[in-house]
This record gives structure tokens, sequence and C-alpha cells, in this order.
């Protein structure tokens, strides 16, 4: 039996068909094939992780840094291990900041201590602020709450400094409002957390027995 | 006079990369190769050796533009500091011991220099 199938142009246009569908095919995949390529992905990934860790550095050392990281970063072969320089320079802007911007101390201070906070809050409070960069406050801001949170007797002494503090303080906008946001942040993960496992403690069980 | 700076065994190394050849500037890569530190801890030594006056640093000499990638930049070692960086080297025996006065220990090559540990 004669088919439509069996008529030569048929089969010829056909083919002709599929290859420009191939072509339009080829044309759209290739270049996403292409920013696919793990050398240009992870080159891409170990870039924004410089920049990261440049973030957290004070903004005199930025750009030197990022073309000097940059520099090394295209001097390492093979490009695998380009992301293990990127990681390491997190690494390097937390400490060359925590150096620069003396809050090392404050954090060792914290986690000591609840009397060697007052001294710590001090250094935090007299000496950094010219310097500190609102990234740098955050991550710090952030360690010392949730340190501070687990102890209440720290965080009494804290409000108290703060309290006592806060005329000198005042003019200090930015770090309050970033300390108060931080802390706003972990009272509310903590009450999230709370009212999740109760909410849990009380739903698993009827949900157990609805099983 | 270059202030005084904690001599840790990476920051040894560092110093012992700049004392192996005075005359070139080393890129952060450069160093990195020879003493083999990672750069979470090669550039805060960098940075503090640069921040106490050991180390002087300037950017290579090209157009990024036209070379198509950022420019490195190259630390030497102050002449002011050499004295006191190989002393720091050689207190520690490190560096400039010879291998009769060292404890039978084999060298090790510290920043492209043979170095006889003192035990």
């Amino acid at each position: 039996m004669f088919t439509l199938l069996d008529s030569v142009p048929f089969v010829l246009f056909l083919g002709v068909l599929a290859s420009l569908i191939a072509i339009m095919i080829s044309n759209w995949v290739g270049p996403k094939a292409k920013s696919l390529n793990a050398k240009y992905h992870m080159d891409s990934v170990s870039m924004s992780l410089i920049d990261r860790a440049v973030s957290i550095l004070p903004k005199s050392q930025r750009e030197l840094s990022r073309e000097e990281w940059y520099a090394h970063l295209l001097d390492i072969e093979p490009p695998t291990l380009r992301l293990t320089h990127a990681v390491n320079c997190i690494r390097a802007a937390m400490i060359i900041s925590s150096e620069v911007y003396v809050l090392a101390p404050v954090g060792q201070a914290i986690s000591s201590r609840a009397v060697k906070i007052a001294a710590g809050f001090s250094t935090f409070r007299v000496k950094l602020f010219d310097r500190l960069t609102l990234t740098a406050m955050r991550y710090e801001s952030i360690r010392l709450f949730v340190e501070i949170f687990f102890s209440p007797a720290k965080v009494i002494l804290a409000l108290f400094l703060i309290f006592m503090d806060r005329r000198t303080l005042f003019h200090k906008k930015k770090l309050y409002k970033i300390l108060f946001k931080d802390c706003f942040y972990v009272v509310l993960g903590t009450i999230i957390i709370f009212t999740t496992t109760r909410i849990l403690k009380i739903f698993l069980p009827l949900m157990n027995n609805l099983i | 006079m270059p202030a005084k700076i904690r001599m840790t065994r990476p920051t040894m190394k560092v110093l012992g990369a700049f004392l192996s050849d005075l005359n070139t500037g080393l890129s952060g890569a450069d160093i990195a190769k020879e003493t083999r530190l990672m750069s979470g801890s090669l550039y805060p030594i960098l940075r503090r050796l640069e921040k106490q006056g050991w180390l002087s640093a300037e950017w290579e000499d090209i157009d990024p533009k036209e070379e198509g990638r950022p420019r490195r930049r190259f630390y030497t070692l102050k002449a002011n500091a050499q004295p006191r960086a190989k002393q720091a080297l050689i207190d520690r025996g490190y560096y400039g011991a010879s291998p009769t006065t060292a404890t039978g220990s084999a060298p090790v090559t510290l920043g492209g220099i043979n170095v006889y540990s003192s035990g």
C-alpha cells in the first residue's frame, strides 16, 4: 500500500524540517550549554566568593584586595584549585578585618566572662566606629547577640551598659539600629523555633494517632 | 625602623621567601607557591608585614584593559627590614646555620632557602 511516507518529496521535506528544528534547538541550547561550562561556572563562583570576602574588609582595602585576589585567582592552575583560593580569601578577609577593627578581643571578652563584657563593650563602643564597615558590624553584632542571648546575666549586663551609655551611643544611630535589628532577629528566630516545637509537640501525637 | 611582629612559622616562611630573592618583587601567588601557604594565612601576614613597615608593595606596570587581566601586586622586603628578618630566622634556627652546626637534622626548604632546624 502506498502511503504519504513513501513519497520521496515528502521524506525530503521531513528531513529539511528536522534539520531546521535541529539548527534552531542547537542555536538555543548552545549558548546555554557554554554558560554551563564547569570551568566558567567555577570561576564565576570563585569571583563572587572573592567579592563576598572583599565586602568584609574595610572600605580602604577593598579595591586593592579585590584586584590582588583576582590576579592571584587567575594565576592558579588547575582552575579547580581556584575555588580553594576564593574560600581562603574569605578567611583572610575575616582575619584582616578582625585585626583592623579590634573586634576579635570583643568577641573573646564576651565568650569568656560576663564581667569582661564591660571592657569589651567599651572597646566596641569607643574605638571602632570610625573604621567599622556595616558588614563587619553585622557579623560582630550577630555573634555578640547570639553569645549574649544564651546567658540571661549577660543580656541584663549588656542592656544595662546600653542604658547607662545611651547618651554616648545616641549619635551612633547605625549601631543602635543594627544591634537591635539583630537582637530582634535572634528573638524572633527563637520564638519561631519555640512555637514550632510546641505546635509539633501537640500535633505530632495527634497525627500519629490518625495514621 | 620596622616594628616588631609576632614570628610565627608561616611568617617565617614568608620572610624566607623574600630573603631567597631580595631583588625580585613577589606576588601573592608567587609567595603562595613557594611557601605552600593558603591565601587565608598568607594575606593577613602580608598585610601585617606591610603595615609594620617590613614590606613595600607596588602594582604591576600594565594596563589591565589591554592585558585583559587584573594587575598583580608585587611585594619586596624593605632594605631596613632585611637584617631583622634574617636575625629573626637565625634566632629560631631557620636560617644561616651551617650543616655542621645543625643538630643532625636534614635541611628543610623554607621559602627557597635550605634551612637547618636548631632542634
